[in-house]
């Protein structure tokens, strides 16, 4: 009877714990930018999101600190507008939904927004989705990592007449690559003034969207790079959507392993 | 291992489970319960203009079957899970087909140990709950131990370790617990009246924390005991639960700790019942890791203290817990009012009146400023410790429920409801911290009243009317209900229904709800087939709510056991 006891009691305590964390070290970092000085392996955090979901500003806000602390150059995000909160109603006149967010959103079986992928990792067919309050912890592990190649990105020219914006670009490897491997270039645009529902329920007809995801150069998936020399270079042309702003537009590039669909390296330009 | 090649093969195999049966002296039995609903959705641009309720897929389909397998004091089973896609209005994250709850249990030498997915609860469920509730697409199982002790008579110890059930897959969290409960009348060998049963649990949950912002803890622990008195008329039960710093995607990364109270006394002699009910819930939202949606990875439980509506219009005003800090009363009485007497007529007659409220808490919130210059309560202790009932009012429930029998063929129930309804906090999901001076908060004040006829019309033969009228100025405005339910017992049913929103505030929303429901009981087996329209409504199961969303098409419920 004892023995049973003293086994119980010292499995409760052995079990038990909780940590005390004193109120001048809530906080990691105050303040904007650190400086922080990354390996040169970029995050690219990618925002699933609607002008319809309450719960999406705070989100974005949540990204748009880290991107605070660790600067544009090191955390790029992208907020691809999908699923049943990114349509369009009397109070929302835009929706910014494209064919391939909507892919995006069906492919990776998503069903609720803010959701987001740090880099795409994990993605298998049982992962658990990340919510905003995950995107922290996954941000800081990835940018330590060290990068396994380089994507330099320019752009080639700009028909004003046809809205036609063609960029080129090239990839280096300076790690170890896997086989199968895909390049593909996304265009966001930020200061985009339209309707978005808010905390509250309330509708800010004003609200200042960003990162906004308006269309892919090569289709949702990219295409298939050959680095197995060590480099390859690419070229891609987008027409820009109609009521987009091209000083406001930038187009972000990223490699993945195509077969698990982990992004490797990402860069941006400002066009 | 003859033993256990014949139960491997079994429990593969559903099919054999009449022939273990048919052997059970050998080799156990095996029981098991099968549940499939399918819904066919049609398109109806009049309650949900934009599709947004109507699915891609256009019929939808989820079931289980549950396989119990048992020989003495050993027990194991499966649970098959199926959802094709899950049906509108439940969690999605239920998608695909699998094996997600398995067991192992076994008792020898006063110890009870499972191996697999288990539920448990300690006490009330302030500490820890896990359960299954499908109508709410909730199921938070354990997949872990959990080892039960019979230290001696009247002293029973638990201990447990294991992850969440998220979906198909289990949280980031680990999470250990116990509790220990001592029973006076076990303890001393004899049964009473009166009887002390005393308890104490914790639970704490380790999940890795690597947010470069916040310093985050990663053991988190909640810890609480409870004490239930009982004597011949009166059962008095209290619990206090305390959670340490706990920052979290729904508290908003607060530090502050969390406090819980739960307790009721009730007092019954003769015809005379009375319940008396106290909360106070500050920050306590316990879930298996920092970050979860809805129901997902909760580790306890708050019981609402409110009373669970059942009829159809009043349910669309169902109470949900708000679990970032809320405080209320229950009082209830009950009385029979004999047959013969003035009010009791020649059959008897049950009275039962019930009030209930729940008030946000006064917070007074602590901010600091963010990377982006707002101003924000991550970060801190939010707000002090220990708030009083706040200004802000959630809910309010005041209701009259009459039973009655008219004559010998004939039965009724009669209720009224008057309720105050915070609509923003409660179905808009606008939290406190997010409620300001300026803040507009939608309140919905209703009136309702139900009555509910049941006449025996000859022997197996019965009807079944319910008559509903709620009045509102606010939100969809004021409906009528009328249904009519008919029954040759145990086999069939048929029923009609309308519901009618005629006070919508849009006259175009101001339509007719009908749903045309059949039913046919085989054994144990049921089938239940519903055509027409469903109203947007709210499900809420001990507190806990969805909104289902409005719909229109067929549904087929089977269910069956064996």
């Amino acid at each position: 009877m004892k023995i049973k006891i003293l086994a119980f009691a010292a499995l409760l305590l052995g079990l038990q714990a909780c940590d005390e964390i004193p109120e001048d070290e809530y906080l990691l970092i105050e303040g904007g930018s650190q400086g922080y000085q990354g390996t040169g392996h970029r995050v690219f955090l990618e925002e699933f999101t609607g002008v319809k979901c309450n719960n999406c500003p705070a989100a974005n806000q949540k990204a748009k600190n880290l991107q605070a602390i660790y600067g544009k150059e090191n955390l790029i995000l992208i907020g691809i507008h999908a699923g049943n909160l990114a349509t369009t109603d009397a109070e929302h006149p835009k929706a910014f939904n494209t064919p391939e967010g909507t892919e995006l959103f069906n492919f990776f079986q998503l069903f609720g927004v803010p959701v987001g992928f740090v880099n795409r990792l994990d993605y298998d067919e049982n992962r658990i989705i990340k919510g905003e309050g995950d995107w922290a912890g996954l941000v800081a592990t990835e940018l330590e990592r060290q990068p396994v190649a380089e994507i330099n990105l320019a752009e080639d020219r700009y028909n004003a007449g046809t809205m036609e914006l063609t960029v080129s670009g090239n990839v280096n490897a300076t790690g170890t690559l896997p086989d199968n491997i895909k390049v593909c270039l996304y265009l966001t645009e930020n200061d985009i003034v339209s309707a978005q529902t808010l905390g509250d329920k309330s509708v800010n007809p004003n609200y200042v969207h960003d990162h906004v995801f308006r269309g892919s150069f090569s289709g949702t998936y990219g295409k298939t790079i050959d680095l197995s020399s060590g480099s390859a270079s690419f070229t891609e042309s987008i027409t820009l959507p109609s009521d987009a702003v091209k000083a406001n537009c930038e187009v972000i590039a990223f490699i993945y392993d195509a077969d698990n669909y982990e992004i490797l390296q990402s860069n941006f330009i400002e066009i | 291992m003859k033993k256990h090649l014949v139960f491997t093969l079994a429990l593969g195999l559903g099919s054999l489970g009449l022939s273990a049966q048919e052997k059970q002296a050998d080799y156990g039995q095996i029981h098991g319960n099968f549940q499939t609903n399918a819904q066919y959705y049609l398109r109806d641009t009049l309650i949900d203009p934009q599709g947004d309720a109507y699915p891609d897929e256009r019929m939808l389909a989820a079931g289980f079957l549950n396989l119990i397998y048992t020989k003495g004091d050993f027990m194991a089973g499966i649970r098959y899970e199926n959802y094709q896609n899950n049906l509108v209005g439940l969690p999605e994250g239920f998608k695909g087909q699998g094996i997600p709850y398995r067991f192992a249990r076994y008792k020898k030498d006063g110890f009870d140990i499972t191996v697999g997915n288990y539920y448990e609860q300690f006490g009330s469920g302030l500490v820890f709950r896990t359960y299954e509730e499908r109508g709410l697409g909730l199921d938070n199982a354990m997949d872990g131990l959990r080892l039960i002790v019979n230290i001696r008579p009247g002293i029973t110890a638990k201990a447990l370790v294991g992850r969440q059930r998220i979906y198909f897959n289990t949280g980031d969290g680990i999470v250990r617990g116990g509790d220990v409960e001592f029973n006076l009348n076990d303890f001393k060998g004899k049964a009473g009246s009166r009887n002390l049963i005393l308890g104490a649990s914790m639970v704490s949950r380790f999940q890795e924390a690597q947010d470069p912002i916040f310093n985050l803890p990663e053991n988190v622990a909640n810890a609480g005991i409870r004490a239930n008195f009982i004597s011949s008329n009166f059962n008095f039960f209290a619990e206090y639960a305390y959670k340490s710093q706990d920052p979290n995607s729904a508290n908003n990364f607060i530090y502050k700790p969390g406090h819980a109270i739960y307790s009721t006394l009730s007092y019954a002699k003769d015809n005379l019942g009375i319940l008396l009910g106290y909360k106070y819930y500050d920050n306590f939202l316990f879930r298996s890791q920092r970050v979860g949606n809805f129901t997902e990875a909760m580790i306890n439980y708050l019981p609402p203290l409110a009373e669970l509506h059942t009829y159809a219009l009043p349910a669309l005003y169902s109470y949900n817990i708000q679990a970032n800090g809320e405080t209320g009363i229950q009082a209830e009485v009950s009385y029979k009012f004999d047959r013969g007497t003035l009010i009791g007529g020649k059959y008897g007659t049950l009275l039962n009146i019930n009030f209930s409220n729940s008030y946000a808490l006064d917070k007074d919130f602590e901010y600091r400023t963010d990377i982006d210059s707002s101003q924000t309560i991550s970060g801190t202790d939010g707000y002090k410790d220990w708030a009083g009932p706040g200004d802000v009012q959630y809910s309010q429930d005041f209701n009259v429920e009459v039973k009655t029998k008219i004559n010998k063929s004939l039965k009724g129930t009669f209720s009224y409801y008057n309720f105050i309804y915070n609509r923003s906090a409660l179905l808009d999901g606008v939290i406190d911290d997010r409620i300001g001076p300026d803040t507009h908060l939608k309140y919905v004040y209703v009136n309702a009243a139900v009555a509910e006829l049941l006449w025996k019309i000859k022997p197996r033969h019965s009807l079944r009317t319910e008559a509903q009228f709620m009045h509102t100025e606010q939100d969809r405005g004021s409906w009528a209900l009328l249904l009519l339910e008919y029954s040759i017992a145990p086999q069939w049913f048929v029923a009609v229904q309308d519901a009618y929103n005629y006070g919508n505030p849009d006259p175009d929303l101001q339509i007719h709800y009908p749903l045309v429901s059949f039913g046919y009981t085989r054994g144990t087996t049921k089938v239940q087939v519903n055509y027409g329209r469903q109203q947007q409504g709210v499900f809420c199961v001990g507190g806990i709510c969805r909104v289902v969303p409005a719909s229109n098409g067929f549904s087929l419920l089977l269910t069956s056991n064996f």
